[in-house]
């Protein structure tokens, strides 16, 4: 279809935001899509996953389990086998439009690795490499071209580490990519072991329109936690695990002392994001079988504000810590805070950041129940299983085929030649092995950073690099969570809403605008019913009622 | 007013006020410069941005510069700065000199076509099909030929050509001079100021595109380095585990500021030659419109 018959509507014409001018224009691919655009959640909850066959080519040190917990390793295997003796593709082109957090990487001209990377793919890969902080603006002219590479990963992050589509994206998918159902479902995987070696949740997470419509690039369930300072808790003398609301506050104070520059944590959102949990608040959504009721508006959320506004109070929160694009990391590792909520994958970040020598140690802390007695459950990564997915553009059975043996190259698992050399390069060039862990030489770190990594991933595992007693204790934190951690039920049951698509940045946004403001005490804590109503206004309730439609179905 | 000179305490507080105005621009500029040459643990230390370093290290510099990445988009950079401010120079003045002419052809239309740009800008979408239907898609002229004419360095170029003296057209008309002849004898020459300060315009409007280059140009061989730039400050926040492992490099802070000091020099290497005509050019159109 050219986009020049595309209806132009209102919308399109009087918006200035990219995205939903690309929305609008997705709404025109849609119509010609619409036979096999059955997006329903019944149709979807039909599909039959890839197979689940965990790879036996490598061991890993500490096994994983099937509610998610991730195999780790303590050192990377000192000889790791091969899986692939020769390029699984034999010549040819392939484009693909990648997003990556880091710099851009040198050009293939005086890039080694990715010449390297041709050379044992068997082909010209070509990437189109967007840095995701301006991933919407370019994915909406990537389609308003209708120009498509091969191989798109058409979910973005956004800059707060939410990851949401694009408007109309199911729709889209039906009309310009491939639904790979008949070379993945079932069986049919077996053909790429490597991605048969992917758990099938994060399978779950492709599945749109009755099909499966992309590879997944696995990630661990675990989410955010609440990272401490075990080194310098310790030598304060504070006992690390508060086992009450009233015993974390007190745990707060103590470590808190603001002329020697030191504080509790570097944020307040971090706190309001644990004390949620100790309340018992829901992740994201709460479906009680007939009702929906999105986190902001329970009366949990009220009481953890309410909680966060008197630890503010106290004065155990950083100073600075609402400044923009604060370098909480920084703070985190310098001392200045105890703790600090990030991603699990921060974990290994931390330790090759760190500046206090070898002493240097972190592990994460465990919300207690609110009012004691045992541990609260612990919130699920709002992005289910997965960071991203790929699809792939409408191509012939063999074209696709090829494709898939390329992804399943790109899916190597954890401790073989092929994930070593993917990730980090080649060995006296783009690394180095030290302490039983690949160390980035300056031309590594500047030249692997391609972007391949969110095509497809092998499964995610614990591992950091040259610290095995970090890697045991990351082990150790999600085995303890994860058995009891609740997910969102929106993204466990794979729904996807149009409107929240769109508007989850906004909407989210407005939460946490408010919820700083009367964090702060810029405004009382009263101002959370505004902006509630506003919440359910803007978009919420028309979230809730499609989200809910899904939910119906699967009852 | 009176000559004698104020008071003491006048001066005084206009000094301080001046003194903190400066502050506000300098401390910021020597910031960035001192972050780009401090060291991982003073940066950590002092909360990412060092004042004064205690040691000086050209790390960072080193790190950008052997990638290869910067020193190619600063290439590219320079060549869309110059090829683009030539190309602008040259069309804005063509076009504001026909319309400051009384009698050129089509001249009132081609004026409303003009100032309706003033008004009225193409959104995202319909600049993207445009570039597509040329062909320009990851060519250095998608970067160029969209913004190589702005209507208001037009209406302030056509204003000033007006205000030339029509004697000084005439008397070359009487000696035989062509409308090319005036053009480039006459009234360049007299335009000196405005043209170098509406050159400095589009040179810095060059230099600092990267909109145009993030939609247009797919291969990031061809990035100009502002889009390198953003890339290693906007993600930021997002550098996970990627850069796992890399204690080696210098810090990501003093990265940033590095390439912040790379960007923002050819700038300013520029400004003293053009200072001097800057005044007096800005000053063009703000009373005759």
């Amino acid at each position: 279809m050219s986009y020049l018959h595309q209806p132009i509507n209102r919308r399109t014409l009087l918006s200035g935001a990219t995205a939903l001018a690309a929305g609008s224009l997705l709404a025109g691919c849609g119509d010609d899509g619409a036979a096999r655009n059955d997006n329903s959640s019944k149709a979807n909850k039909d599909v039959k996953l890839p197979a689940y066959v965990p790879s036996t080519v490598v061991k890993p040190d500490l096994p994983p389990d099937a509610n998610g917990l991730l195999a780790a390793f303590l050192a990377y295997p000192s000889q790791p086998p091969q899986q692939f003796t020769g390029p699984p593709l034999k010549g040819g082109t392939v484009s693909a439009f990648v997003l990556t957090g880091s710099p851009v990487p040198p050009p293939k001209g005086n890039n080694t690795f990715w010449q390297e990377l041709d050379r044992r793919l068997g082909v010209d890969l070509q990437l189109t490499i967007t840095p995701s902080a301006e991933m919407a603006t370019k994915f909406s002219t990537l389609i308003t071209g209708d120009d498509l590479p091969d191989l798109i990963v058409p979910a973005l992050f956004l800059p707060n580490g939410v990851p949401a589509g694009i408007g109309n994206l199911p729709q889209w998918m039906a009309t310009k990519c491939t639904d790979l159902t008949p070379h993945l479902s079932g069986d049919a995987v077996k053909e790429y072991p490597n991605l048969a070696n992917i758990p099938s949740a994060a399978w779950r997470q492709c599945v749109y329109n009755g099909g499966i419509y992309g590879v997944p690039v696995h990630r661990g369930v675990a989410g955010t936690l609440m990272f401490r300072r075990d080194d310098l808790v310790a030598k304060l003398g504070v006992d690390p695990d508060p086992k009450s609301f009233a015993e974390f506050r007190d745990f707060c104070r103590k470590v808190t002392d603001a002329k020697a520059s030191r504080w509790a944590i570097v944020n307040a959102g971090g706190l309001m994001h644990l004390i949620q949990q100790m309340v018992g608040a829901p992740n994201g959504w709460r479906w009680d079988g007939s009702k929906l009721t999105n986190v902001v508006e329970t009366e949990e959320f009220r009481q953890a504000l309410s909680d966060v506004v008197a630890l503010y109070k106290d004065g155990v929160v950083h100073p600075d810590s609402f400044a923009n694009n604060a370098p909480v990391k920084r703070w985190f590792n310098a001392g200045e805070a105890m703790l600090t909520a990030d991603r699990y994958t921060a974990w290994p970040q931390f330790y090759a950041e760190n500046i206090s020598g070898p002493e240097f140690a972190i592990s994460g802390m465990r919300p207690p129940k609110y009012d004691g007695g045992g541990w609260a459950p612990t919130w699920q990564s709002g992005a289910g299983s997965i960071n991203n997915f790929t699809v792939f553009k409408k191509a012939d059975e063999g074209r696709v085929k090829d494709l898939l043996k390329l992804c399943d190259y790109l899916a190597a698992p954890f401790g073989t030649q092929e994930w070593l050399f993917r990730r980090y390069g080649q060995e006296g060039t783009h690394y180095t092995m030290q302490n039983g862990g690949p160390v980035y030489t300056q031309a590594g770190a500047s030249q692997t950073v391609l972007g391949i990594r969110y095509i497809v991933d092998a499964p995610d595992t614990i591992f950091i690099p040259g610290r095995p007693q970090a890697s045991q204790a990351s082990y150790d934190y999600q085995k303890s969570i994860i058995d009891t951690s609740v997910p969102d039920p929106t993204v466990a049951n794979g729904l996807f809403s149009d409107e929240w698509s769109r508007k989850q940045p906004v909407l989210g946004q407005l939460v946490l605008n408010g919820q700083n403001d009367i964090i702060a005490g810029r405004q009382p804590p009263s101002h959370l019913d505004e902006v509630i109503k506003n919440w359910r206004a803007q978009g919420g309730d028309k979230v809730r009622t499609e989200f809910t439609e899904q939910l119906q179905t699967l009852r | 007013m009176r000559g004698s000179a104020p008071a003491v305490t006048v001066r005084a507080v206009k000094g301080v006020l001046l003194t903190i105005c400066c502050a506000l621009v300098v401390v910021p500029f020597v910031g960035i410069i001192s972050t780009s040459l401090a060291t991982r643990t003073q940066i950590v230390n002092s909360g990412g941005f060092v004042i004064i370093p205690d040691e000086v290290t050209f790390a960072a510099y080193r790190a950008l510069f052997t990638g290869g990445v910067v020193p190619r988009a600063v290439g590219v950079s320079v060549f869309i700065t110059l090829v683009g401010t030539a190309l602008s120079l040259a069309s804005t003045t063509l076009l504001a000199y026909g319309l400051s002419r009384p009698g050129s052809f089509a001249h009132r239309p081609v004026l409303m076509v003009v100032v309706g740009a003033l008004l009225f800008t193409p959104g995202i979408i319909p600049g993207y099909l445009t570039i597509d239907l040329l062909g320009l898609i990851d060519s250095y002229w998608a970067v160029i030929l969209p913004v190589v004419v702005s209507a208001f360095n037009v209406v302030i170029l056509r204003a000033f050509f007006m205000e030339i003296p029509a004697e000084l057209v005439e008397s070359a008309r009487i000696d035989g001079a062509s409308d090319g002849q005036i053009f480039g004898r006459i009234v360049l020459p007299l335009s000196k100021a405005v043209l170098s300060v509406i050159g400095l315009f589009y040179a810095v409007g060059y230099w600092n595109a990267f909109f145009g280059a993030l939609l247009y140009l797919n291969d990031s061989a061809k990035w100009p380095i502002q889009l390198v730039l953003r890339t290693y400050v906007v993600n930021q926040q997002q550098l996970g585990v990627d850069q796992v492992g890399t204690a080696e490099l210098p810090p990501q802070e003093a990265l940033q500021m590095a390439i912040l000091v790379i960007s923002i020099v050819p700038i300013l290497l520029v400004y003293p030659f053009i200072q001097r005509h800057f005044s007096k050019g800005v000053l063009v159109g703000a009373v005759k419109g």
